[in-house]
């Protein structure tokens, strides 16, 4: 048999090579091209099976009127807000409890101790309180219908809840195709992506992290919670569907969505530099006089019963993460995250943020 | 941050640690591209570094925290290449680039790790100058008389070490894969 020497070597652990760095390109712009790519590369989601055959009539019922893509449909609350709500914030996580628990040696005093290095939480969806989804979200809970297809694939939005103020939302996807939808890829937190490899891919032009939802998926449809964030205008909300073997990715269909103009009940805090809905908060950390070239790494939500909800602990101490999906947006100064539970914020007490407490009204 | 957390909070969806590993990497991942496409088209090196950088993204989950730079590596020079041919331009003639062995296989996920081991053994077996004309030639697709210039001695020379290097890992492939 053959084997090229060049090819062998394409799956090299290449850090044995030591080069000059060059200078040519400057990180920066780097960063600006990369995110871009990110933002453009965001993907599909889910729903559960009621309220998908529900919304599946739906689509057809669009199709069949010649209705295209991306037409504004208007929004009505979902038949099934609870159901649609399961999927993001009572599935177990896809880590089945995988809580990442490392310690490390310390040498104190001569004596060797534990140290907690890693606390992570496998990013549970935390169990949904009706009450108060009902409360502040089912109205928000909006039934699509929009679809797109490319070759085999039809991608089919399911239904959305959105704040618009906040500038953050869920959407529920699935992405079906007869023949199989194999080529994706899911991270240990459960998240989806498309490698290169993958002969297709899903991806939305708005920063999100989407998870799967195994409850539902099967080898011929993806069910697919996404969590999004809109904090500054990227322009149309677009998704699109289409070669991802291609190196451009220009072979693709797109689909435009409409967004809802008004927003859940809120809290305030600081004159506005804080606010926190039930799905999540933004921060300006230019305000708070927070860097702005880091996220922030301390937020936790303390409640009128003394109770806590750390949203960020990155220290010594441990590794918390309770948020969903979190940006720090450069142009804005804004970071903006989307909980992985629903928060009852008229029994906030105080938010602390780096160490700086904002009491509630 | 130390680059095991930063890897860790990149898997968490962190775009900072992306940013973090862009600010450590941009110039090592550079010259990968730059010696591979040459240094005349930044549009284009810009575009397959950051190629690099958002595969490290979509792949963050699989990447152990001790091999991020070799990743980057990798994927930069795979990029590059595949940017060539998109160009319609082929990577240069290689010296002897084909290793003729024994038949084994590669199908089941064992033989491809096997077949990685054994090649990263062979690499890590060759001393210097060896393994960097090794590298310069089969893993940058630099020239014969380019490495040559570059290091400094006789093109023979050069032909030489990439005989040896090229028995290493033939040896190296028979012993553990036939």
């Amino acid at each position: 048999m053959e084997k090229r020497i060049s090819e062998l070597l394409s799956d090299l652990d290449a850090s044995v090579i030591e080069f000059p760095e060059s200078n040519v390109v400057s990180a920066d712009r780097i960063k600006e091209i990369t995110m871009k790519k990110i933002n453009e590369n965001k993907r599909a989601l889910h729903v559960r099976s009621k309220a998908a055959r529900i919304m599946l009539i739906a689509a057809a019922f669009v199709m069949a009127l010649g209705i295209c893509a991306g037409a504004y449909m208007g929004f009505t609350q979902h038949d099934d807000p609870a159901g649609v709500l399961h999927s993001f914030f009572e599935q177990e996580s896809y880590a089945k409890g995988d809580r990442i628990v490392e310690y490390e040696n310390v040498e104190v005093d001569g004596e060797i101790y534990e140290k907690l290095k890693t606390n992570m939480p496998a990013w549970e969806r935390m169990p949904l309180d009706k009450a108060v989804a009902e409360k502040y979200i089912y109205p928000y809970v909006y039934g699509m219908g929009e679809t797109m297809t490319w070759e085999d694939y039809t991608l089919t939005v399911e239904a959305m809840v959105y704040d618009a103020p906040m500038g953050c939302g869920l959407l529920y996807y699935t992405i079906e195709n007869p023949k199989g939808v194999e080529g994706y890829d899911v991270w240990v937190n459960g998240e989806v992506n498309w490698p290169v490899s993958s002969p297709w891919y899903a991806a939305f032009l708005h920063p999100e992290h989407s998870y799967i939802d195994e409850e539902q998926t099967t080898d011929t449809k993806l069910y697919l919670c996404s969590y999004f964030v809109t904090v500054r205008d990227w322009g149309d909300f677009e998704i699109r569907l289409g070669d991802g073997g291609e190196f451009k990715r220009a072979n693709r269909s797109t689909l435009i969505l409409e967004l809802p103009g008004e927003g859940m009940d809120s809290i305030s805090l600081d004159g506005g530099n804080v606010t926190v809905s039930p799905i999540g908060m933004s921060v300006d950390k230019e305000a708070l006089g927070l860097s702005l070239t880091n996220d922030i790494d301390h937020i936790t939500l303390r409640f009128d019963d003394g109770s806590e909800y750390i949203v960020e602990q990155d220290d010594d101490e441990a590794f918390i993460s309770n948020s969903a999906y979190a940006i720090s947006d450069s142009d804005t100064h804004l970071s903006c995250r989307l909980f992985n539970s629903i928060i009852d914020i008229d029994s906030i007490a105080e938010v602390e943020i780096e160490g700086q407490v904002f009491k509630a009204e | 941050m130390t680059e095991s957390w930063a890897l860790r909070a990149l898997k968490a969806g962190d775009t900072s640690a992306l940013e973090w590993f862009i600010d450590r990497y941009t110039g090592y991942v550079s010259a990968v591209v730059i010696n591979i496409i040459g240094s005349g088209r930044r549009e284009d090196i810009e575009e397959i570094v950051s190629d690099a950088f958002f595969v490290l993204w979509q792949n963050a989950g699989k990447i152990k925290a001790s091999g991020v730079k070799g990743y980057l590596a990798g994927v930069a020079r795979n990029k590059a290449v595949d940017f060539l041919r998109s160009q319609g331009a082929e990577t240069l003639p290689l010296e002897e680039d084909v290793l003729v062995l024994p038949d084994y296989t590669t199908e089941d996920e064992m033989g491809k790790a096997c077949e990685r081991w054994a090649v990263q053994e062979a690499v890590l077996s060759m001393e210097w100058p060896e393994r960097e004309i090794f590298l310069r030639h089969y893993f940058l697709f630099q020239p014969v008389r380019d490495i040559a210039r570059l290091m400094d001695m006789p093109e023979n020379t050069v032909k030489t070490h990439l005989r040896r290097g090229r028995e290493k890992l033939k040896g190296l492939l028979e012993k553990e894969l036939t």
